[in-house]
């Protein structure tokens, strides 16, 4: 495949990941119907055309070297080569999923801060800008805020260097186990796709393995952490000035919906009590009128047969009596 | 490097076929017109806030039907139509057709205004105002119900407090024992702050969960997926299959803070549940109350809630019928591998029959 070919077809795919990439931002500026189902479709395109131009690229880069006359082929350049860019791809993951949150960047953006600078130094990039802060509230107030943001920040480093750490291991050994698999195992690559598929199994086999060891779930939940402490801080930031400014808070919110919310579990617990009550009270009731009628109903039958007993003594009596009362002799 | 024969002419091919494949899955793709998920026809019988409680009708052309109505309760963490993805991928429709009225529970989008809504909410008003609705509308004394992964869960925190309500148990790829040695999502969950979390965000945004769960296999459903998803995008029927599951992986509701800070703290880092520990607002959660039949499904496979986090229940519940499923599938491929849909639905329809 000459060169030319190559790029024409790489320029292709750079030129429909836009495509797809412009489409998926379109289709977030609405919500029709018919643009969320567009979106499903461009977000797939694009998470397919994402890796495939790597794939492309790399697997370009690959051909050329091997196919080279000039210089001699060697098979470690080669994977050196594949190494670093899926080492680059996982690297570059990981500082999107970490990354600042958006308001503490907006934040500093508004104090003309460089966001590609933001990881060289980050403590006295912040400090610095935060001291360009509009003072609110009082003066120990806002020193302390700045001291807790300096703080955050800095621990948000540590954490994410201590993280990127554990990566950087895991790819390493990762690297080890591709090395291994294609020296002492018993697969044979030979193609592209089989390299990276076998690349995915080494990584992911070493992952897990790092993700069973405690000082891996610290790492994860420390830069986890460190970035929520941030995003609350940013939040906390935000508040105080919109304090100053009258406006409402988020915290002002949060309060309001938790007594709201407070308020209907009391209603539903009363609502309860009054249909429990309800029932205990027509329960005794019915079980009252229960009884007054089969008390009834036997006092009537009791009447019944004692009207019944006095009809036939009364009878038996009359009888006696007619007996007694014999007609006389005229 | 005895392994690596990598050889220009066989990658020339392979690049060239591979573009030839992206080509035709672009095609395929453009070719759908519309990603139609939950086609089976439902009448909504309650709301509450957000929630809505979805009725079936059973088959009523089959002379042998299940009489007990089945009440099924999703996880809060994704949408309930993974059961009825697509007709020839449809939990809900074999059930629907073997002649089951079934009850669905569909638990909404929690807004900002839900962020307080705790575990309490959830079980003690809105399951339990959904198992009152079914078995006043199916006029049942008692209801079957059928919990999945963290619905599964919230079921039998549900069926330990009410077991009168609840005639027969099926959970699906739920997790009971949260700390056994390979629940991966648990052990990246263990030292969270979770007060943070909820203070950060409020309600737990959907995307941080996907994060979380893409975390388990970053490279295989990162990379691999990617390069693989040519291979198989080559109509646009498979196309369309492919995108009804990217839909339902993408649509995840934010969590109400609350309630999530109370699940991941009680259950995954305390692991409460095996131990009895666990109080719902002001009922006590004791899986010993349990003593219905329980069927328990499990994949074999299941990387999320891997089958040590679900077999422990047979010995933590009092039921002297309790059956546990293997199906050798993954915890998706539990509801819509080719494999599964020939077990599962027939599994649970038979076994309900039998204790009906």
């Amino acid at each position: 495949m000459p060169n030319d070919i190559n790029e024409q077809m790489q320029a292709m795919f750079r030129q429909q990941h836009a495509l797809f990439r412009q489409w998926i931002e379109q289709n977030n500026a609405s919500s029709s119907k018919h643009e969320f189902f567009a979106q499903d479709q461009a977000r797939a395109a694009a998470i397919m055309t994402t890796h495939a131009t790597e794939f492309l690229q790399l697997g370009t880069a690959l051909l050329a070297q091997l196919k080279s006359t000039t210089e001699k082929t060697d098979l470690v350049t080669l994977l050196d080569l594949f190494c670093d860019q899926v080492q680059q791809k996982t690297g570059e993951a990981l500082l999107s999923q970490w990354r600042v949150p958006e308001h503490l960047i907006d934040l500093f953006k508004t104090h003309s801060f460089q966001d590609d600078l933001f990881l060289e130094n980050p403590v006295l990039k912040s400090v610095k800008a935060l001291f360009n802060f509009p003072p609110a509230g009082a003066v120990h107030q806002y020193q302390e805020n700045l001291q807790d943001g300096a703080n955050y920040l800095s621990e948000y480093q540590a954490a994410l260097t201590e993280y990127i750490d554990h990566y950087s291991q895991i790819n390493l050994e990762a690297n080890s186990g591709l090395l291994y698999e294609l020296t002492e195992g018993e697969n044979t690559i030979d193609t592209l796709k089989g390299l990276h598929d076998l690349w995915v199994e080494c990584y992911e086999k070493v992952y897990i393995k790092t993700l069973h060891t405690p000082s891996y779930q610290k790492s994860h939940a420390r830069i986890s952490n460190a970035v929520m402490r941030l995003r609350k801080y940013s939040y906390d930031i935000r508040d105080i000035y919109f304090e100053a400014a009258g406006l409402a808070t988020r915290k002002g919110l949060d309060t309001a919906l938790e007594r709201q919310h407070v308020l209907r579990k009391q209603m539903r617990h009363v609502d309860r009590r009054l249909a429990a009550q309800e029932e205990d009270f027509n329960l005794p009731l019915f079980e009252q009128l229960h009884r007054t009628v089969i008390s009834l109903s036997d006092e009537i039958d009791h009447l019944r047969s004692e009207l019944t007993t006095l009809k036939q003594s009364s009878y038996v009596s009359s009888n006696n009596k007619g007996t007694m009362r014999e007609k006389p002799e005229a | 490097m005895k392994n690596l024969k990598l050889n220009p002419e066989k990658i020339e091919v392979e690049l060239s076929d591979f573009k030839q494949k992206l080509q035709k899955s672009y095609q395929a793709l453009k070719e759908v017109q519309q990603i139609d998920v939950a086609q089976s026809e439902y009448e909504v019988i309650f709301t509450q806030d957000k929630l809505r409680l979805l009725y079936f009708p059973g088959n009523r052309e089959v002379d042998a039907r299940c009489k007990t109505p089945l009440l099924i309760t999703y996880a809060l963490v994704n949408r309930w139509y993974m059961i009825d993805l697509e007709p020839e991928r449809s939990l809900l429709k074999s059930l629907i057709s073997s002649g089951q009225d079934t009850y669905v529970i569909d638990w909404g989008y929690p807004e900002a205004a839900d962020r307080f809504l705790d575990l309490d909410d959830y079980i003690n008003e809105y399951l339990n105002n959904c198992v009152d609705q079914v078995t006043q509308h199916s006029g049942a004394n008692s209801i079957n119900l059928l919990g999945i992964c963290q619905g599964g869960t919230l079921s039998l925190c549900y069926s330990a407090i009410y077991p009168k309500k609840i005639k027969n148990l099926i959970t699906m790829v739920t997790p009971v024992d949260f700390h056994t040695p390979d629940n991966t999502l648990s052990l990246l969950a263990r030292y969270i702050d979770t007060d943070l979390a909820v203070s950060a965000y409020g309600n737990i945004p959907g995307e941080l969960l996907n994060d979380a769960y893409k975390a388990l296999m970053p490279m295989r459903l990162g990379v691999q997926k990617s390069l693989d998803i040519s291979n198989y995008l080559d109509s646009a029927q498979k196309a369309l299959s492919f995108l009804r599951m990217e839909k339902w992986i993408y649509d995840s509701p934010n969590q109400a803070g609350e309630a999530f800070k109370q699940f991941i703290r009680w259950f995954f880092q305390e692991n409460k549940l095996v131990n009895n520990e666990i109080i719902i607002g002001d009922k006590p959660v004791n899986l010993n109350a349990i003593s219905q039949p329980i069927l328990n499904i499990y994949g074999a496979y299941d990387h999320l809630v891997p089958p040590s986090a679900s077999l422990p229940l047979g010995k933590l519940v009092n039921s002297n019928d309790y059956q546990a499923l293997e199906v050798k599938a993954g915890h998706i491929g539990v509801f819509v591998s080719t494999k599964a849909q020939r077990i599962v639905p027939k599994a649970i329809t038979e076994w309900l029959m039998q204790r009906d």
